[in-house]
């Protein structure tokens, strides 16, 4: 088998990523995890050894990370990336001198495959091609009959250049400039868990009877579930916080619906959705509403590029790209206080549907996706739809459940079956 | 599968009680669900000996170095002699300190040992008597077998011998300060500085003899350009 990745090859860290490493900490480990549950117990050699082939098709996941003198980068690494049994929460810190230096590891339990990624090297999307690639290798190596149909990235085809490009550069438009100043968002807080664990609370819910409700709104799924979550922070508050302060939902988008782009690394960019707590009794049908408005207002091609291109500007400020990197660091890691978490309350990062080959989905029960939390923002909200079902992830580092409590009753009084799923094996807390 | 009446959703988890509300379920149906998840170990990672050892030898350093400061001003006898032992044990930290910490790259380790131990004694030879022998022996010898340490890993350990690579790009800019030594004659006799000076000319000839575009792409990617 052909190696494609000349060891000698580096890349510059992608616009979003250069954030990453500044802000790192055990407190924000900035890793996301995408699951995929087989229908089967997971095989841990044929797991290794699909993995050791899906590697070689994925140059910008073949890396480590190191420091130069003015910025990180990444280059090749030439060791074998490890499969491990799933033994520590969900989400932590991925440690690369643990991990052969990679900056993501899968690990498997039952019947279940994790993939768990430093954000710095890619994003939701760029993970997920990650992981159905490796399924079909893993699947094709069990003996199952399986066929790509296209939709999965393999060996056999030429990999494009345009998948290791930093989309942010070929779409920068220096011209096209807006502020990113904004209100600061009201936060959760309340006792955590302990510094290393993580709560995740999956809530099943079949997919058409979802849509078919968001439907009766004249809304998409994004839409009604953000409502779904301002609803059930007011709900949570019941009239403790000042009626000024303002709960917004960070919404990730992925700009490769808005500027096409084969890249697998990162490409999304959010957009912020609020409301505040002074109308909180206004009524779920004008909340959908006011979320409708403000999403179809700021996901505008042009505001958005006006948005992201600042990133792109400080980028290539040349007087900044002289300075060294630790001062560089601790700047990154200050702008990113203001105009980052203290900005929104909760994500709400919906992947979209899953499709796999007709040939691999007897296979896959279903996907499920999670988010790492940070210190200002303790809660968010992750979702993906496989095989009729929409998987929506809670994970959060804070003792009481109450958030989560509110969003599944709103949904469960608006008619709609759920299943809740938890990481949490004991009994009563 | 469990229900939970108060939040009217199924509960499909290997608990008793509600993960949203934290309220008794009730079993609806007896089928077995596999476990979702494993039970993780919540033992925390215990602080080694090893880091306790480092915090107490760090109050040391710290009483220590103040204690005799504050002798030294006390009691002046036109000697500052409190920086030889405050920059002694900045050495000390250096040498043993930095090897028990682990995760540094060797290279850049020796290399920051160099340095201290140079201008340690640099400090030492000018606070008593500045006969200079550190600027005219101590310091070229010990520039001479670091930079064959390192030209040796290079050779060794081909596989991260990339990293190595920059290190004596390093070693040859810190090479410069041989030249500088003869230039302005600081060193009472020449020689050794010159061996110095000889070796960074080999250091620098050898990188563009035997990788020039290696150490291209490795500048490059350094530097970000």
């Amino acid at each position: 088998m052909e190696t494609i990745q000349n060891k000698d090859t580096w890349y510059k860290l992608d616009t979003a990523a250069k954030l990453y490493p500044a802000i790192l900490s055990p407190k924000q480990a900035s890793v996301f995890r995408l699951s995929c549950i087989l229908k089967e117990p997971v095989d841990p050699e044929i797991l290794q050894a699909a993995l050791t082939v899906t590697i070689r098709r994925y140059p910008t996941f073949n890396v480590r990370l190191k420091r130069g003198i003015f910025w990180f980068y990444f280059e090749t690494n030439e060791k074998l990336p490890m499969i491990r049994t799933e033994s520590v929460h969900p989400c932590q810190l991925i440690d690369p001198k643990e991990n052969n230096d990679f900056l993501f590891q899968v690990s498997w339990f039952e019947s279940r495959i994790n993939l768990e990624i430093f954000h710095g090297i890619t994003d939701g999307s760029g993970g997920l091609e990650f992981l159905k690639t490796l399924i079909y290798y893993y699947l094709l190596l069990q003996g199952k009959t399986v066929q790509t149909s296209g939709m999965i990235r393999t060996l056999e085809q030429t990999a494009d250049p345009e998948e290791t490009e930093n989309s942010f550069h070929r779409y920068y438009d220096p011209h096209l400039q807006s502020s990113r100043g904004e209100e600061k968002a009201y936060h959760l807080s309340g006792k955590t868990l302990l510094e290393h664990q993580l709560r995740l609370i999956h809530g099943l819910i079949p997919a058409e009877e979802l849509v078919n409700k968001a439907r009766s709104y004249q809304a998409t799924v994004t839409e009604y579930l953000t409502a779904v979550l301002l609803s059930a922070f007011f709900v949570v508050d019941n009239g403790q916080s000042d009626p000024d302060k303002i709960v917004k939902i960070s919404v990730p988008i992925n700009l490769r619906n808005l500027f096409p782009s084969q890249t697998l690394r990162n490409f999304s960019f959010f957009v912020n959705v609020g409301e505040r707590f002074r109308n909180r009794q206004t009524g779920f049908d004008i909340l959908l509403s006011t979320v409708k408005t403000q999403m179809k207002s700021q996901i505008r091609k042009d505001l958005i590029a006006a948005r992201m291109n600042p990133n792109v500007s400080m980028e290539k400020n040349t007087a900044l790209q002289v300075v060294p990197l630790d001062i560089k660091q601790a700047l990154i890691k200050q702008v990113h206080r203001i105009v980052g978490d203290d900005l929104f309350t909760c994500s709400l990062s919906n992947l979209g549907v899953i499709k796999m080959p007709e040939s691999m989905a007897p296979f896959i029960s279903r996907f499920d996706f999670s988010l790492s939390i940070s210190e200002r923002v303790p809660l968010n909200c992750s979702i993906c739809s496989s095989n009729g079902i929409v998987s929506c992830t809670f994970s959060s580092s804070l003792r009481e459940a109450s958030v989560e409590q509110a969003f599944f009753r709103i949904l469960a009084a608006d008619r709609l079956p759920i299943t809740i799923e938890s990481n949490q094996n004991s009994g009563k807390q | 599968m469990k229900k939970c009446q108060q939040c009217d959703v199924q509960v499909n988890t290997h608990t008793d009680f509600c993960p949203l509300c934290n309220e008794p379920l009730i079993v609806i149906s007896e089928f077995d669900t596999p476990p979702l998840y494993p039970v993780i170990s919540e033992q925390k990672k215990k602080p080694g000996k090893l880091t306790f050892l480092a915090k107490v030898f760090l109050l040391v350093s710290i009483f220590t170095t103040a204690t005799c400061l504050i002798v030294n001003l006390t009691v002046w006898r036109g000697v500052f002699w409190s920086l030889p032992v405050a920059g002694g044990i900045i050495v000390l930290w250096l040498l043993v300190g930095l090897p028990l910490r682990g995760g540094i790259n060797l290279n850049y380790m020796l290399i920051a040992q160099m340095v201290g131990v140079q201008l340690y004694l640099l400090l030492i030879d000018s606070l008593f008597g500045a006969k200079g022998w550190a600027i005219t022996y101590v310091n070229p010898f010990l520039y001479i077998a670091v930079a064959i340490t390192i030209s040796l890993f290079v050779v060794l350990y081909r596989v991260e011998w990339q990293n190595y690579l920059f290190t004596l790009v390093l070693m040859a800019a810190i090479g410069v300060c041989s030249f500088l030594n003869i230039l302005f004659q600081w060193g009472r006799v020449p020689w050794p500085n010159m061996l110095a000076a000889l070796t960074d000319v080999m250091i620098v000839f050898g990188l563009l003899i035997f990788a020039p575009d290696k150490l291209k792409k490795e500048i490059r990617k350094r530097l970000h350009l």
